[in-house]
């Protein structure tokens, strides 16, 4: 039987701004479980990085969290005062940014910037949190830890500062790691390489990750649960092989068919055409309507709900499977 | 190489004690008083034998504490560099700057040297005379004394040791910043920095200023507020190499008071508005909202105030309640604070509002990390340099305000003087067709250490300034 870490039920983030409320995550619900790496796709804007921020709790003004859970082992998150959420956030769930060059504080070293975390929610000593944070920097690959240690942000390249980033996170031993957009800034070898330590740092200290991402390839790699998102809405939800093998959202098919691949005859990369739609007062429909290639006039009569493929492969299209409900 | 100059500084920090056997303090026609006897000797009796009759007998009344602290301090630096000199250690040696700092702070230190003569830097001159009923009073005497060999050998060998000890200290700095590929922040603005020729002149014209104005005085044989008619508005020469004005004043002495008192006032204004605006900026653009939206009105307020006739406003306002002049610095020092702090705080707020956004910032958000820290170790250090830099610029606005105030008689007042009411002078027509002498110097003063003041500015804002790196 597996161990539930983090449920989100019905997540809704709203961003109350002047031209109107943005609903960047509408209704989302997932689970994740110990161990599991689940990762999030879609296109720019479609409410990925907005969800993790809404799990941590780190969504600011005019942004609040409007309705729905966040249970982490059983604890709702959203109603949490701002002092107990911080005693959580870097000790038991942490997040690696997707900017490396900017999400380090140019005035300190990296050593002392992990260690801060450590004597923050360990209470060590600063001996022990300098040992400590050797130790973890070596963890995450990097040589001379020692050295690096005492080194100013910008004296590192960005995947080494990725790198720290990553042991930061690490620092508490984090029972969830969100990911967002870890590899995103950093060319590809480095990206091969960062992947590989999350997948290895995973499997050393068990724990589950939320990679979000709008690159397939990676999350094929890495993870075991594919969310994929639209619009603020979750479309399709399922294993990584089911949702690979069957997509069954159109958007899905459109995603996995503008990657390129190598044996590909043709000479343009398939595009899904159209964009996101603005998140502001979005039509009761299907939101991708005007992008889809099967639509119908059935379409239009309020957004779908999710219709079960098969085991834990759910789909948000009229067209997809038997509908749940039936 | 350190090692040697080290142990020349300790030698050097030797000689200045033991220069407290040495006289202090000189009188004509007596003994002069080594610095042992000033700390030791609470009320000495000293007679002068060439005085009128009544005021023959002088009681010495020792109240130098600052002289003992001095000694203090001096004894402590010689522990440090003895220790440093045998075990090698940095820490003892930068401890030891600051305490020879200190001691030499404690031995400047008075700001308004009042009553009669250099002798109150050491302690009081106070006549004893027998009253009525047979009690000695005492009151001040208005014999002049001079301060002796010890006590200007021990300024020059402090400094010397500590320039010696500072050479050390930046040696071992640059050659362990050439040896380590560690690269601080503060080093690669350093480096900036030093590259900067004017910049450079700039800073070195500013120190040579504060050594002058604060230890000058001991070398000067003129008291500051004695006045002598017989010797009134003389050219400059061998006997005052300023000349003397309408009073019989030696111009340098006063100019080299009036220097304490210009650089004070734009060193304590900047602190002053450093901790105001920085503090109210800081709050206002962290937290945002109705109180960014309140305290920026007030700031608004603060700004729109013009600041000529308000400071006049005060400064009638000062008379009135009849100040005291050695206590209107202060009060001069607040005002030019107090109105000067809005400019700060815009740009503290600006500063903070932009590192606020900042991923790190998120990044930190995301570790759990409480406001305090978030505030105190990771926004503010980033908004030190702009604050540096500000404020550098602002002390030469602090010493410009001060020096208009002093110059329209509102703000240090005489018989004190100030480089801006010195310049007072040339409302003399004859002073100032005839006896340049009396004005030019405060002129050229306050001239040399604001633009001074200002080349460090920009030599500082360009080090600090990421888009200058090479």
């Amino acid at each position: 039987m597996k161990e539930e870490l983090l449920q989100v039920r019905n997540l809704c983030t709203y961003f109350y701004t002047d031209t109107g409320v943005v609903k960047a995550v509408n209704d989302v619900s997932f689970m994740v479980e110990r161990g599991q790496t689940v990762g999030i796709v879609g296109e720019s804007g479609c409410g990925k990085s907005v969800m993790a921020m809404s799990i941590m709790r780190l969504i600011q003004n005019p942004g609040k969290i409007a309705a729905g859970q966040v249970l982490f082992k059983g604890r709702d998150l959203a109603g949490l005062t701002d002092k107990q959420i911080r005693r959580i956030n870097g000790d038991r769930i942490s997040m690696i940014f997707q900017e490396p060059m900017t999400s380090l504080n140019p005035v300190f070293t990296v050593g002392n910037q992990i260690a801060e975390v450590l004597l923050l929610h360990r209470n060590m000593s600063k001996r022990q949190a300098r040992e400590r944070t050797v130790e973890l920097i070596t963890t995450v690959g990097i040589p001379r830890a020692q050295g690096v240690f005492d080194s100013y942000p910008h004296e590192l390249s960005g995947g080494m500062r990725q790198r720290i980033m990553i042991a930061m996170a690490l620092a508490c031993e984090p029972e969830l790691l969100i990911a967002d957009e870890p590899t995103t800034a950093l060319d590809v070898t480095i990206q091969a390489q960062i992947l590989e330590l999350l997948g290895e740092i995973k499997k050393q200290y068990h724990m589950s990750i939320i990679l979000i991402t709008h690159d397939l390839g990676v999350i094929a790699e890495m993870a075991d649960y594919v969310i994929v998102m639209y619009a603020g809405k979750v479309v399709e939800r399922g294993s990584v092989k089911d949702v690979f093998m069957n997509p069954s959202h159109p958007y899905t098919c459109g995603l996995l068919k503008s990657k390129p691949q190598l044996d590909m005859e043709n000479e343009r990369l398939y595009t899904i055409p159209g964009q996101v739609p603005g998140l502001i007062e979005l039509p009761d429909a299907c939101h991708f309507y005007d992008r889809c290639e099967i639509r119908s006039s059935n379409c239009k009569k309020g957004f779908p709900g999710e219709s079960l493929i098969e085991g834990s492969h759910f789909a948000a299209c009229i067209k997809a499977g038997r509908h749940k409900n039936e | 190489m350190t090692r040697f100059y080290k142990v020349l500084a300790l030698l050097l920090l030797m000689f200045s004690v033991s220069c407290y056997s040495m006289p202090f303090l000189r009188f004509k026609d007596y003994a002069a008083l080594t610095g042992i006897d000033l700390i030791t000797n609470l009320n000495r009796r000293i007679e002068l034998e060439n005085l009128a009759r009544t005021a023959q007998i002088h009681v010495f009344r020792s109240t130098s504490t600052y002289l003992l602290l001095t000694l203090i301090f001096l004894l402590i630096a010689l522990g440090l560099m003895i220790c440093s000199t045998l075990k090698d250690c940095k820490k003892s040696l930068d401890a030891a700057i600051l305490t020879i700092a200190a001691a030499l702070v404690s031995y400047g230190l008075q700001l308004t040297n009042t009553e009669t003569s250099v002798a109150d830097f050491f302690g009081k001159i106070l006549l004893s005379t027998k009253t009525g009923n047979g009690e000695i009073a005492y009151k001040p005497s208005e014999i002049i004394a001079a301060t002796g060999i010890g006590a200007r050998l021990l300024v020059v060998l402090c400094l010397l040791s500590m320039a010696l000890i500072a050479g050390a200290r930046i040696i071992a700095a640059y050659e362990k910043y050439s040896d380590s590929n560690i690269k601080t922040p503060w080093s690669m603005a350093m480096r900036q920095f030093v590259r900067n020729r004017l910049a450079i002149i700039g800073a070195a014209i500013i120190i040579l200023l504060i050594i002058l104005c604060f230890f000058g005085p001991v070398f000067s044989n003129y008291s500051l507020l004695k006045t002598n008619i017989l010797t009134a508005k003389e050219g400059p020469g061998m006997e005052h190499l300023l000349g003397t004005d309408g009073s019989g004043r030696d111009i340098l002495t006063r100019l080299m008071y009036g220097g304490r008192i210009s650089l004070t006032v734009g060193f304590v204004v900047v602190v002053l508005e450093i901790l105001i605006g920085a503090a109210i900026g800081g709050v206002a653009g962290y937290y945002g909202g109705r109180l960014d939206n309140m305290l920026m009105r007030v700031v608004d307020i603060f700004l729109s105030l013009p600041f000529l006739p308000v400071v006049i406003i005060l400064g009638a306002v000062m008379s009135d309640l009849d100040v005291s002049p050695q206590r209107r610095i202060y009060f001069v020092m607040l005002i030019i604070g107090v109105l000067g702090w809005p400019m700060m705080a815009r740009l503290v707020r600006g500063q903070i509002l932009s590192l606020r956004e900042q991923e790190y910032m998120l990044a930190a958000e995301a570790l759990g990390i409480k406001d305090r820290h978030k505030i105190m170790r990771h926004l503010i250090p980033n908004v030190i340099p702009t604050i540096i830099v500000a404020a550098t610029l602002a002390v030469g606005d602090a010493i410009l305000s001060e020096s208009a105030l002093s110059f329209l008689g509102l703000g240090v007042a005489m018989p004190f003087p100030s480089w801006g009411n010195m310049v007072q002078a040339v409302r003399d027509t004859n002073d100032f067709m005839l006896r340049s002498w009396i004005w030019i110097p405060p002129g050229i003063s306050i001239f040399i250490t604001v633009l001074a003041v200002n080349f460090v500015g920009d030599g500082l804002r360009d080090a600090f300034d990421p888009k200058m790196k090479r």
